[in-house]
This record gives structure tokens, sequence and C-alpha cells, in this order.
């Protein structure tokens, strides 16, 4: 192991389930106990002045949620298929994340863990806790807290 | 801060609440036993639990309050201004202790030894008397008061022991003291100091009559109360407003089973029923509030060196838990200048032959969907030639604006922020201070403040607050494919502008838009424009401008579209979006979209619109249009035939279920909350039938001191109406009048049947 697995990561001996998901063309990993709960094509509602960042409004369990949009926050091009919504629990309360698409649940091994390498911009330095190797590509790993747009709006 | 300290600050805090409340009417009657015994509980409950949790502040001041209460109690001493004056000092000490052990978890440093001097030197004058006639009492009375921290900290100890296995306020109070007369003397030591310096079984009997009795009532009182977290409310608001939501979506689901249908008006009905008791939950008597105020009027009074009696009226009335916490100050405020400056000096009262006391009179009840607090004064009024100089003075309304308003119009200019200042103070009669401040408070939470005025004859200043805070009528308005909630309070009025009206009527004085309403200049914000938004809307289509007045600020928002008005559950925004500034909150609509909810003040502010004199003189000639516009008309259709409602009396206009509308005899009524009007159904709107769940359109109109609701196929326009003159008479025809080059019938509100008067508990079935 090169480099201390973060806390999301150091879980338990077996590894710690994480759900794979899309933006652009990279596969991310989020810790699935985090997860509130997925929002198949929800319809959101833009927010005029917002920072680039905010995807819009959510409605979920009666509360207006605030998502942020992954894809911004990374600079891509706006998707134009129907996305998914993750609902997270901050300290400031409930938010989303926007996402093309809701994968598959994998479990991690913490050996299989490698941090953010140097060369990585420092946007994506922020927002990644590093990467996890799979046989079938890189799964980089997203630490929810780093999301949360009270975090994000400082 | 742990659970205990907790509790007992809570207790504490309720306890000298009661106990200051107390005070005040004990100074009516200082020989009310009952009252006495309320106080002692107080200083009682704070000294036993204070002395095991260590405070020795708290104990030593209210040890010195107990002693002089036991000789109040017992008749020894009758209460007199000082004694109370001294008492309330005291409350005061106690308080103030109890905000620092809060905010810093100690009871810090201070000298309370004045406070202490002054309580024992009103008792010294009672046991010097004592001492001439009997040497005794003074040696006993000082003896156990050492012998008293062993024993309170025993009693403390029950006390607690009872807080923690009780958990409620009244109980642990009423049986610590009750458990202490019980066991006998020793504990009856902190109960009364009198207890043992007279014989014992006259005054240990005296403290269990009084206790047990009171214990009974408190015990009643606290077996059916609960405290609830206001978290946990405002959790409930939340998922009734969602169940509202989802109640809204089931109705306008159509479907063919009739059993479904009969069961989504089920569940209608259910969700009307739980939204109620939520809301009434978060209620809270305005008694919270009223009772603070004996204490200031009595304060104030004695500062001034004036007679005040204070009357309350309607402090059972409820208001949502939030809206009295924002009410307190303005309230305070107005009841101050009530004091400093509406009541004079009872020489000068009796001079112009009124009684030398004064009367302040706080009144609160419901009207509506609204609370109304009065705070009402017999004093000397506001003089409205006074009001008027000082505004022309100082350019808020110019000489000929003034010469045509009326004394109302005029007195409302003292709202006018910059027409209070310290010079205003002195030279006006004195009103004035600080009033932009108390409406500007006001209208923060929806609300809406008036004054009225007889020179010589007092004052009376209106607050008009909505029920609650969590729901609030809008007006859903379009911009850009996007849907805006505007709080109805600040709306003023509609003006629609088709194409080419919006091309020819809108005029620009270098890039800023301005809109002539009735010959005025109408400062214009476009609503897309200000939000950056993309999507241009073609400039063929029609547009409205929602004529808004947010503090003070009045302009007209443009806007693509609108949508019906609904009652919105407003929802908090995260921080990252209220930093836009502009958007309060955000809410989700029948139709399950969202809308973001406009601040109005903040638009204006963000569009520059300033409150300037020049404006505050057209608010006030609109005033005064729309005052005398008897000739402005609501143009509604009924069934085929065109229809005018007099605009001054049309107070909303309503899209209802056809669903709501039920029936005392055969005259249709609509409920609002708990409000019930009779409906004018001339077009037969009611007779045709029905499909499930289909909307229908109601104005309600004020006739008189009643409200009636005219059922209409359409709302069409304002217009104004040209009288006609019935021909061969000079006489102006009545009931008809001409609008829009149409000859037009005014509906009649007054032939509106009233409300027929059945039996009281009949006419309660039908409202349940």
């Amino acid at each position: 192991m090169t480099a201390a697995a973060p806390a999301m990561l150091q879980r338990s001996e077996a590894g710690v389930e994480m759900c794979s998901v899309r933006a652009g063309g990279t596969l991310f990993g989020v810790p699935i106990m985090r997860i509130l709960e997925i929002l198949g094509a929800p319809v959101t509602q833009p927010v005029p002045l917002a920072p680039s960042y905010i995807g819009g409004l959510v409605h979920y369990r009666g509360e207006v949620l605030t998502a942020v949009s992954l894809r911004s926050l990374l600079e891509l091009p706006p998707y134009d298929g129907a996305s998914d919504i993750l609902v997270f629990e901050g300290p400031g309360g409930y938010f989303g994340v926007l996402v093309d698409a809701v994968g598959e649940v994998m479990t991690v091994l913490p050996e299989a863990f490698e941090a953010n390498p140097s060369t990585l911009d420092d946007r994506r330095k922020a927002l990644f806790a590093g990467a996890c190797k799979l046989d079938e590509g890189l799964l980089v790993m997203l630490d929810p807290d780093r999301l949360d747009p009270m975090r994000l709006s400082q | 801060m742990d659970e205990l300290t907790r509790e007992f600050l809570i207790e504490s805090q309720e306890g000298l609440d009661r106990m200051e409340r107390c005070l005040t009417e004990l100074e009516e009657s200082p020989q009310d036993a009952e009252l006495l015994a309320e106080i002692f509980r107080s200083v009682h409950t704070i000294k036993g639990t204070t002395g095991f949790l260590g405070y020795s502040r708290l104990e030593s001041l209210s040890h010195a309050g107990e002693n002089l209460l036991g000789m109040l109690r017992d008749g020894r001493l009758t209460a007199n201004a000082e004694i109370i004056s001294a008492l309330l000092g005291l409350l005061d000490s106690l308080r103030a202790i109890l905000a620092l052990i809060e905010s810093e978890g100690a009871e810090g440093e201070g000298d309370d030894r004045a406070v202490i001097e002054r309580l024992v030197s009103l008792q010294d004058a009672v046991l010097q008397n004592n001492s001439a006639e009997d040497p005794t009492p003074v040696k006993s009375a000082r003896k156990p008061s050492r012998k008293k921290p062993a024993s309170g900290k025993r009693a403390a100890k029950k006390t607690t022991a009872l807080v923690v296995s009780g958990g409620a306020a009244g109980i642990a109070s009423d049986e610590g003291a009750q458990s202490g007369s019980q066991t006998g003397s020793q504990i009856a030591i902190p109960v009364s100091q009198s207890a043992i310096s007279r014989p014992g079984a006259y005054a240990l009997s005296l403290n269990r009559e009084g206790n047990s009795e009171s214990t009974a009532k408190t015990l009643a009182s606290a077996d059916s109360t609960l405290r609830v977290d206001i978290d946990l409310l405002n959790r409930m608001m939340n998922l009734v407003g969602e169940l509202v939501l989802t109640r809204n979506q089931i109705l306008q689901a159509t479907s063919a089973d009739a059993g479904f249908t009969m069961l989504s008006r089920r569940l209608d009905m259910v969700t009307a029923d739980l939204r109620e008791a939520v809301m009434k939950a978060r209620m809270q008597p305005v008694s919270y509030v009223f009772s603070k105020f004996p204490r200031l009027v009595r304060d104030l009074a004695q500062q001034l060196g004036k007679r005040v009696r204070l009357e309350m009226e309607g402090q059972e009335t409820e208001l949502d838990k939030s809206l009295l916490e924002a009410i307190k100050d303005p309230l305070t405020h107005s009841v101050r200048n009530s004091i400093d400056h509406g009541i004079e000096a009872p020489e000068t009262r009796e001079a112009m032959g009124k009684p030398a006391e004064g009367v302040l009179k706080l009144r609160a009840y419901q009207d509506g969907s609204h609370v109304i607090v009065e705070v009402i004064d017999d004093g000397g009024g506001i003089r409205v030639e006074k009001v008027r100089d000082k505004a022309i003075e100082r350019k808020l309304i110019t000489t000929e604006k003034a010469a045509q308003s009326s004394e109302r119009e005029l007195l409302q200019l003292i709202f006018l922020p910059g027409f209070s200042t310290a010079s205003a103070v002195t030279n006006v009669s004195g009103r004035g201070v600080g009033m932009d401040v108390v409406r500007n408070n006001v209208e923060k939470i929806g609300g809406k403040v008036e004054i009225e005025s007889r020179a010589g004859k007092g004052t009376t200043l209106r607050l008009r607050i909505p029920l609650t805070l969590a729901i609030i009528p809008a007006l859903i308005v379009r911009s850009s494919g996007q849907s805006f909630a505007l709080p109805q309070g600040v709306l003023d009025e509609l003006v629609h502008l088709t194409a080419e009206q919006a091309k020819a009527q809108i005029e620009w004085l270098e890039n800023t838009p301005l809109y002539r309403l009735r010959g005025r200049l109408l400062p214009l914000v476009f609503l897309s424009q200000l939000l950056e938004q993309r999507k241009a809307v073609a400039d063929n289509t029609g547009r409205y401008i929602a004529v808004l007045n947010a503090d003070g600020r009045r302009y007209g928002l443009v806007v693509d579209g609108l949508a019906d008005p609904e009652e919105i559950v407003v929802k908090p925004l995260s921080p990252v979006l209220k930093q836009i500034g502009l958007f309060s909150g955000a809410t989700v609509m029948g139709n399950g979209e969202m809308a973001l909810i406009l601040d109005p003040g903040a638009v204006a502010l963000r569009a520059s619109i300033a409150i300037s004199g020049e404006e505050e003189e057209e608010q006030a000639e609109d005033v005064v249009t729309l005052q005398k516009s008897d000739n402005e008309f609501l143009l509604v259709e009924t069934a085929a035939q065109r229809a005018a409602v007099p605009l001054g009396e049309v107070i909303r206009i309503e899209r209802i279920p056809r669903s709501s509308v039920e029936r005392i005899g055969h005259m249709p009524v609509l409920r609002f909350t708990d409000e019930l009007i009779p409906l004018e159904d001339a077009s037969g709107v009611l007779h045709r039938p029905s499909e499930d769940g289909s909307q229908m359109t109601v104005v309600v109109c004020r006739d008189g001191d009643r409200h009636v609701g005219v059922v209409v196929s359409h709302v069409l326009d304002v217009a104004a109406g040209a009288p006609l003159v019935e021909a061969g008479t000079s006489a102006v025809a009545a009931g008809v009048t001409l609008l829009k080059e149409r000859v037009t019938g005014v509906v009649d509100l007054s032939r509106i049947p009233p409300l027929p008067a059945p039996e009281p508990e009949e006419m309660m079935e039908v409202v349940v």
C-alpha cells in the first residue's frame, strides 16, 4: 500500500462496499453506507444566479434539496440523458449529487487504494479522495463530505 | 450543560415568569393569599434546587427573598410598592444569574449585597416591632438561616429526585414543598422561616392546606400537557406539507373508479384536519408575550410619574410560536410609546376632565386568517396637523398632496422612515419614535400595521399578523419557463399588457423601463433580466406587471405569465442559495413543480429601487385613488354575462375545488379555516354538472363588516367604469356602469343573503 487509505476505506478488513457512479467518462466510487437514497431521473429546478456547480433543486421527502452537479464541478459539458441523484446528509442538512448514472455495488479492499497522483489538477485534487485499482480500470474515490454545497461555497 | 441544570434553568425561568406576573397582580390585591403562595413557591423552588447544584449566589438571594415572602404570606407584613419593587429587584438579579449560568455555565462573580440588604431591611422593620413585644422571634428567626444549608440541601435532593422521576416542572416544585412540610419541622425550615418562629403546628397546617390545593391544580395541567421539542414540530409540519402535496397530486389524478374518488376526498379531508392540528400544536397564546407587560407598564409609569392601568383582552388568542417571538419587540416598542408619549401626566389629564389614571389596553383577537393585536391608549392622541407639518418640512409629502389627504392617510406618514428623528420626538406630539422599525418588523413576517388616533382621545395601533409563517398565500408568476412565488402580502395589483401594449406603454428613460400607472411613473424590473435567465421570451406575447410594495419600495415586476394563487409551504434554502440574496425560500407546488420564493424587498434593493420621498408621495396618492376608486371595477363573467364587482370591496380571488363548497340548508357557503362566507351564485356554476376535482373561481368581497363570495366563471379585467345617467332624469343609474364601452351590471353585494342562523349546535356541526 503506497498511501494510507482514507477513513472511509478503513472500516473493515474485508473491504468496503462502494457504489459506482458515472459522470463523463470516469467511474467514481461512493461509500454505500453514506448514500441515503438514489433518486432516478428526478425533476430538477434550476436556480438562477446560483454558483455554476449547483445542479438545481430537487424535491425529496417534503424537503427541497440543493443538488450539486458532478459534471459542472469537473467542468464537463452538461449531460443530456436522464441523470440520477444521490442523496447524502451533511452537517448542514441533506444535499444531492447529480451524476450521469448509478452503476453497481462493488467491494473495494484497502490494499487497492492509491492516493491522488501529484499530476492531478488542483480542482480534482480537492474533490477526489484517491483511487482504487480495479481489474477493469480505476475507481475514483469520492468523499461525500467534500461535495457538500456548504463546503464547496467556502 | 447537564440535563439536570438545563431542567433547573427552564423550571426556574418559568417560575420567575409566573412570579413576575403575580407580583404585578399583587400590587392590585396585596392580601391575595394565592398569589403570595405562588410567588413563594417560585422562589422556594429555586432555593431548594440551587443548594443542591451549588449555586451560592442564587441560594443566598433566594433565601433573603424567601424570608420576606414568608412574612408576607403569614400576614406579618403587607405588600406595598416598596416591597414589590424590592422583590422585582430580586427577580431581576435571579434572572441575570440564570442567564449567566445558561451562557457561561457558572453564576459568575457579582455583588448581591445591595439587593439582599434591601430585602432584609424590609423584614427588619417587622422584626423590630415584634421584638419590642416579644424578644424571642428575633433570635429564632436568625438561627434557622445558619442551620439552613444542611436541611436546604436535603430538601433540594428531594426536589431534584422528583424532577428526574416526574419530569414536569409543576409537579416537582409543589411536591418538593409538600413533602418538605410533611416530613416535619426540620424540612419545613426552608419552606418558611416563620414556621419556626411561630408555634409550629399552626404554620405547618397552613402550609399543607395551601400546597395540596395548588398541587392538585398544577398536577391536572401537568398531566394533560407535554413539552415538545420545536424541531420535532417543525419536522411534523414538513411532513404535513409533504402530505398536502401528495394529496394535491392525487386529487389531480383522474380516475374512473368511483371508489378512488371517494377515497381521495376522504384523504383530502383528513389531510386538511391534520394540517390544522399540527399548526395548532405550534400555537401559543399571546399571553406568552402579554405577560411581560404588566411589569413593563408598572416600571415605566413609575419612572415617568404617570398613572396607568393596563387592561388585557383576548390573552387566549393563539399565534404561531415564531411569530410571537417576532412581535415581541414591536409590541414592546408600541407600549413604551403609548406610556411615554400617549398617556398624559395625571395633572394634565385631570385638567382635561379625564380620570387621572390612564388606561392602556392590549387586545388580541382572531380575524379570519389573521390575528389582530391592538395597543389602545386613552392619552393625548396624535395631532394630525403636526404630523402633516413635520412631513411637509421633511419633504415627505408636498403641500398640495397634504391638503388632499384625509386625516387617516396623514397619520400613516409616521411610519415613513425619515419621519422619526430625535427632533421629531420632541416636536411632534411625541409619537413616531422608530415607528418605521415597528412597521418593518411586522411586515417582515407578512403582517401590517395601522394607526388610528383622535387628538385628546387616544391612539390605537393595530398589528395585523398572519396566523402562521410556514404556510403563506402566494401568487405564482412565470418567467422564462420557470415558476416563482411572490408573497401575496406585498402585491398591490396586477396589470396585464398585450404584446402591442407592452411595446407601446413600457417607456424607457435611457435604459430604465417605466410604466405609467394611472398617470404616475412606476419603475419596472424585468424578472428574467434580473435573474439573468437565458431563455428569452418572444416579443409577441403579453406581459404582466405585478405592482409590489415592499418595505415602502414600490415597483412593477414584469413577468411572462401568471398561474393561480396558491397557499404554499415555505421550505428553507441551503445557505449557498441564500447567498444569492433574492430568494427567501422554495416551495413545492400542487403540481409537483418547485418554485423559488422571491424576496420582493431584496429584488427592489438589487434593482436599486429607492424609498424616495417622491415615491412615498406617489404611494400616498395611490391610497387616495384607491379610496376614491368607487368607479374601479373588477370585470367578471358569470355564465355568459359580464358583471362588475366594485374593486374597493374585493379582498381576494380564489381558485378552489368545487368540492369545497358546503351547504347550510339551500345556501352554498365556503369555509376558509374557520371563517364561513355565504356564496352568491348568479351564474349557476354550482348547479352545472360537476366533474370530479374541477375548480371554480370565487371573488371574496367585503360587504360592510361581513365577507361574501361571488362565484364567477372568469375574471376578465380591472377597469374604470363611467357613471350612466338615466335618460330624462339627471340621476345616476344605480346598479349599472359603463365598463369598456359596454353597459355592465354591478353586483349588489348587500343583496347576498346573510348566513342562516340555525341553532348554535347545528351550526357547529356544519362547520366541523
